[in-house]
């Protein structure tokens, strides 16, 4: 009884308590992705000349992707915003959800962090190659032509373990995140808050500031997560840029 | 116990202890310096105070990740820490 009733709190508390089979995560993200979309809709419906509270939050919103966007990218920016902002208000949603005292967040899986940094690194590689051409996405990687040749396969390996690097610290980052404070408010209620409800009946809420960190993580690895895509969207397509400004000086 | 299986747990246990709060001491140095640079920037210049304090951001949120990774190695090494019996 004692031992189910730890269990109980903890997972009220945190959502991790038995090992929870990877589907449920599938499940959360799913329904963190069908409550943006339906937020989605309703701010965009019915849309007024003179926006309404809901109308003007997205507004906002998409305006500040707009401006990191092109402050990041720069001019060509502006068709990557829809991306960064869907994963940041997906992320923010999802880390979120772990904080409603049943919930878990579904970017406290691996799993979870783990293909949305593949969706980021994935379209990376394309928009640099439709950037540069195939060829001119291999040079890059080689630093052809910036330094001197015989150096080139060296940086070309050098690059490509940093390319690959990328989704791997893109993905723990979140995941590490959230599952630490998840952690740290099981940590806290089993070793703190239980015991002392145990001797002397005072539901002290012990893990209550870090939740409140919580929240501020919630929506600091969101953001950091949406600018991290847009610098190395901008890294891959740089180049492209830099040779329209020469081309149009040379006009 | 032998002597070897001892050494083991022993060097598991000062690898779980230790570990994080190294890494913790490093990037909190780390923090303090980037902070304390964004604020002088900021001090001097108002207007550049939003870019600044994006940068700073994305900073912090680097130097926090090498935390996060020597915590996920913490867990790893937690797990494999016997639990103690008896007294």
């Amino acid at each position: 009884m004692d031992g189910q009733l730890n269990a109980l709190w903890v997972w009220t508390q945190t959502g991790i308590g038995a090992n929870i089979p990877p589907p449920v995560f599938s499940v959360l993200s799913g329904i963190a992705a069908l409550a943006l979309l339906l937020v989605a809709l309703a701010a965009t419906r019915n849309m007024q000349r003179r926006p309404g509270w809901l109308q003007n939050l997205a507004e906002i919103t998409y305006e500040f992707f707009d401006n990191l966007a092109v402050s990041v990218v720069g001019e060509h920016g502006r068709k990557y915003v829809p991306l960064a902002g869907t994963i940041f208000l997906f992320i923010l949603f999802s880390n979120l959800m772990g904080l409603i005292p049943p919930g878990i967040a579904p970017t406290a899986s691996l799993n979870t962090t783990i293909a949305l940094a593949l969706i980021v690194i994935v379209y990376v590689q394309y928009e640099g190659i439709r950037a540069r051409g195939l060829g001119g996405y291999l040079k890059h990687f080689a630093r052809w032509g910036e330094v001197p040749v015989l150096l080139s396969p060296l940086l070309f390996v050098i690059e490509i373990v940093s390319e690959l690097a990328k989704p791997v610290s893109l993905s723990i980052r979140l995941y590490a995140n959230m599952f630490g404070k998840e952690q740290v408010t099981m940590a806290l209620i089993t070793a703190l808050a239980m015991p002392l409800f145990k001797a002397t009946f005072i539901p002290l809420p012990i893990q209550f500031p870090v939740l409140l960190l919580g929240v501020l993580v919630a929506g600091v690895q969101a953001f950091v997560f949406s600018i991290l895509t847009l610098i190395y969207l901008a890294l891959a397509t740089e180049h492209h840029e830099e040779h329209h400004g020469e081309h149009a000086h040379a006009h | 116990m032998e002597v070897g299986t001892g050494l083991y747990l022993m060097g598991l246990a000062l690898a779980v202890g230790l570990g994080l709060p190294l890494a913790v001491i490093g990037a909190g140095l780390g923090q303090g310096r980037a902070v304390a640079g964004a604020m002088e920037g900021m001090a001097r210049q108002p207007e550049m105070a939003g870019r600044i304090q994006t940068g700073m951001i994305i900073g912090l949120a680097f130097i926090e990740s090498l935390v996060l990774f020597s915590f996920v190695i913490f867990f790893l090494l937690q797990g494999r820490l016997p639990t103690v019996s008896g007294q």
